[in-house]
């Protein structure tokens, strides 16, 4: 009761429209996305292929980012903040568009999974086509995984320990082994299928 | 990290590119959302607040009657306990955003299998038949000689009631089978602990 009060005084006292509120707002998002944005942008490409949904994707993880700021009670770190939020609204994402495809709302486009390859602004100029395509091959068997092995293996290919990992989903670190372990042989398999 | 996840990690890390998330966007994109949750808000409460008021006019012309105030001991608690019921519904998406990923699927693989019990629950329905069948059978009784002088009239109603029990049962067998699917879909999407 006490934080949906905070939230409903949020929502009609902290105005938005006042331009010191913004000004507050948009410095502090601004500073996250300089620090997350390529991280982000990556969680959202384990949850979307490239293009308008993958940008929709990353739209509405920041905006959630946004929204939450103000109830950071920094009672972990920024990083597993950011981390929650963007993995939360992956999985929303990501059950929305498999209910669309069963009611037959959303169909998926004809050669969907090669999307990667026709959007490739978001790779820098510099890569080599090899590693390019490497890439979207990983992004896609990403995002094949069960979410529960994808948000382990995305964490980890970020770079997280196994603690930073469990801090950040909410589970025990043997746990975390026990799901990278099988993530890693389905990502394995489906690597070595695409290659193949 | 060994060498297989490391060259993975590299790879994966190799993706930097970061002009996608526009803050002009996000700024548009928050006011209209805090607009919507505002007006959403203020429906609700506008919509609770009305059906629980409205047996004061009744209150107002005929006095504290028996009817009235079974009537208001119905209406003031629903009108309230739905706004408050909408109210925090509309804030609970704001205050699962940051909750560990962990307990956010665990809330809405509850939500799924809440609405599938929801929907298996027969007592809703039997309540209703039996509701139906007992209030029709009353009224046919209390007017017996109308009722008989049109048989049709009667058979009609019958048939109606009947149609209605019967339509429930397909509708709550369809929302069982379509809850219990989505719960299935559901565990395959986020997988095995």
């Amino acid at each position: 009761v006490k934080t949906d009060a905070y939230i409903l005084i949020g929502f009609f006292c902290k105005d938005l429209s006042k331009p010191k509120t913004i000004e507050n707002v948009k410095a502090n998002a601004e500073h996250i996305f300089k620090e997350f944005g390529p991280a982000l942008s990556r969680v959202a490409a384990s949850y979307a292929p490239a293009g308008a949904e993958r940008e929709d994707l990353l739209q509405d993880i920041a905006l959630g980012i946004v929204m939450a700021l103000p109830r950071f009670r920094q009672e972990c770190s920024l990083r597993t903040f950011v981390y929650r939020i963007a993995h939360n609204r992956g999985l929303d994402h990501a059950w929305k568009r498999k209910q669309k495809r069963q009611r037959g709302i959303d169909t998926p486009a004809k050669g969907e999974d090669a999307t990667d390859l026709v959007h490739c602004r978001e790779l820098s100029p510099e890569q080599t086509t090899d590693n390019r395509r490497k890439l979207e091959q990983l992004s896609q068997a990403l995002r094949k995984l069960a979410v529960k092995q994808r948000q382990v293996m995305t964490l980890a290919l970020e770079g997280l320990t196994h603690a930073e990992i469990g801090e950040v989903l909410g589970i025990q670190e043997n746990n975390v082994s026990v799901r990278l372990h099988r993530a890693r042989a389905e990502l394995k398999t489906a690597l070595g299928g695409q290659n193949g | 990290m060994d060498n297989e996840l490391q060259e993975w990690s590299n790879l994966w890390q190799s993706e930097k590119e970061n002009d996608m998330i526009k803050m002009i966007h996000i700024g548009e994109k928050l006011s209209k959302v805090r607009t919507q949750q505002k007006m959403q808000i203020a429906l609700i409460w506008v919509v609770g607040l009305g059906l629980a008021l409205n047996p004061l006019r009744y209150f107002a012309q005929s006095g504290f009657s028996i009817e009235n105030i079974v009537f208001a001991g119905f209406m003031i608690p629903y009108g309230i306990g739905s706004a408050i019921w909408y109210t925090r519904r509309l804030l609970r998406v704001e205050k699962t955003m940051s909750q560990n990923p962990d307990a956010h699927v665990g809330e809405l693989q509850a939500r799924l299998e809440q609405s599938a019990k929801l929907n298996k629950s027969w007592w809703s329905l039997w309540t209703a038949g039996i509701f139906s069948i007992g209030f029709i059978g009353w009224i046919m009784t209390r007017h017996f000689e109308a009722y008989s002088r049109a048989p049709m009239i009667s058979l009609g109603i019958i048939g109606a009631v009947l149609a209605i029990l019967v339509g429930s049962y397909f509708y709550q067998r369809y929302a069982i089978g379509k809850s219990e699917q989505a719960l299935r879909e559901f565990e395959e999407l986020v997988g095995e602990s």
